[in-house]
């Protein structure tokens, strides 16, 4: 009974929203590279590929634009509309908060 | 052991995606710096690995990234046998490429089995070249004109260091994976594909 309970307790935790840090610095397992191999390790952002500064970004900025580009509204790099195809709508907000929470550098 | 499972060699039916080179290609052979140590590392002190050969640059918006990506998911995937594999990534673009910018980008994948590399002019050339690998730097103070090209396939030599496949679709948007994967968990397997 004890072990149930323990089972039933730790189940929101597994089912817990997606971590916009964990996407930034490692990416998904279906899809999504990690956000800084492209726009730097601080999310700078990278001009010699046209990468743009993410930190510090508005949530609504980045968000706006993740569907933008996953519409194929935005952008030209193949890999980043791939990435934001394959990024849940709850990942791209997590993502978006994580990018607001950092100073702009 | 490696003889045992040789002597019942079949030929090997390539994934469609993967080329054999087994008679294309000369043994692997290099002298770079190992980005993380910073130590001097040669093709000999990688005998008993399976290895991919790969040469890009940190700056490559598109297919490095994207292959890089793919290569630690099917690295993973490998389990336990992915002890045995290692990915060495040359850069093309050792100017900018600092052993430190080298050795944080090869890390942000998450798969300790990838390596960076990085050589002067000649001893980039000398390994490229034996591979016909091409590659070009055109340097601009723009960033956004600074021009890179490179050969997007990955070399893949046996435990011994002989060329046996290169792959040739983890660029793509559409890799086969399971494919790719069982190529590379034979050669683990087997002296030869």
């Amino acid at each position: 009974m004890k072990r149930l309970m323990l089972v039933l307790i730790s189940l929101p935790l597994g089912a817990a929203a997606p971590r916009g840090a964990d996407i930034a610095l490692h990416g998904t397992n279906h899809g999504a590279l990690p956000c800084m191999v492209c726009h730097g390790t601080v999310f700078q952002g990278n001009p010699s590929i046209g990468a743009p500064a993410l930190a510090g970004q508005p949530a609504a900025t980045t968000l706006a634009a993740l569907d933008a580009i996953a519409a194929g509204k935005l952008g030209t790099n193949a890999v980043m509309q791939n990435i934001a195809v394959s990024l849940t709508p709850a990942e791209r907000a997590a993502v978006a908060g994580y990018f607001a929470s950092l100073k702009a550098k | 052991m490696l003889g045992t499972l040789a002597s019942c060699h079949r030929p090997w039916k390539l994934d469609a995606q993967d080329i054999n080179v087994q008679k294309a290609l000369p043994p692997l052979q290099f002298a770079l710096t190992e980005a993380q140590t910073g130590q001097t590392v040669t093709a000999g002190q990688f005998r008993g690995k399976v290895v991919m050969l790969y040469f890009g640059y940190t700056n490559c918006p598109d297919v490095c990234p994207l292959t890089l990506y793919h290569v630690a998911q099917m690295v993973r995937s490998l389990g336990n046998s992915a002890r045995d594999v290692r990915f060495l990534f040359v850069t093309v673009d050792p100017d900018r490429d600092t052993l430190a910018t080298l050795n944080k980008y090869v890390a942000l994948f998450g798969a300790p089995e990838i390596l960076g590399l990085r050589g002067g002019p000649a001893q980039l050339q000398a390994v490229a070249g034996r591979y016909h690998a091409a590659y070009s730097v055109h340097p601009s103070p723009d960033p956004a004109q600074y021009a890179v090209t490179h050969s997007a396939a990955i070399y893949v030599f046996n435990r011994e260091g002989k060329p046996e496949f290169m792959i040739a679709g983890l660029s793509s948007q559409t890799p086969d994976m399971p494919g790719i994967t069982r190529d590379l968990r034979h050669l683990v397997d087997h002296d030869s594909i």
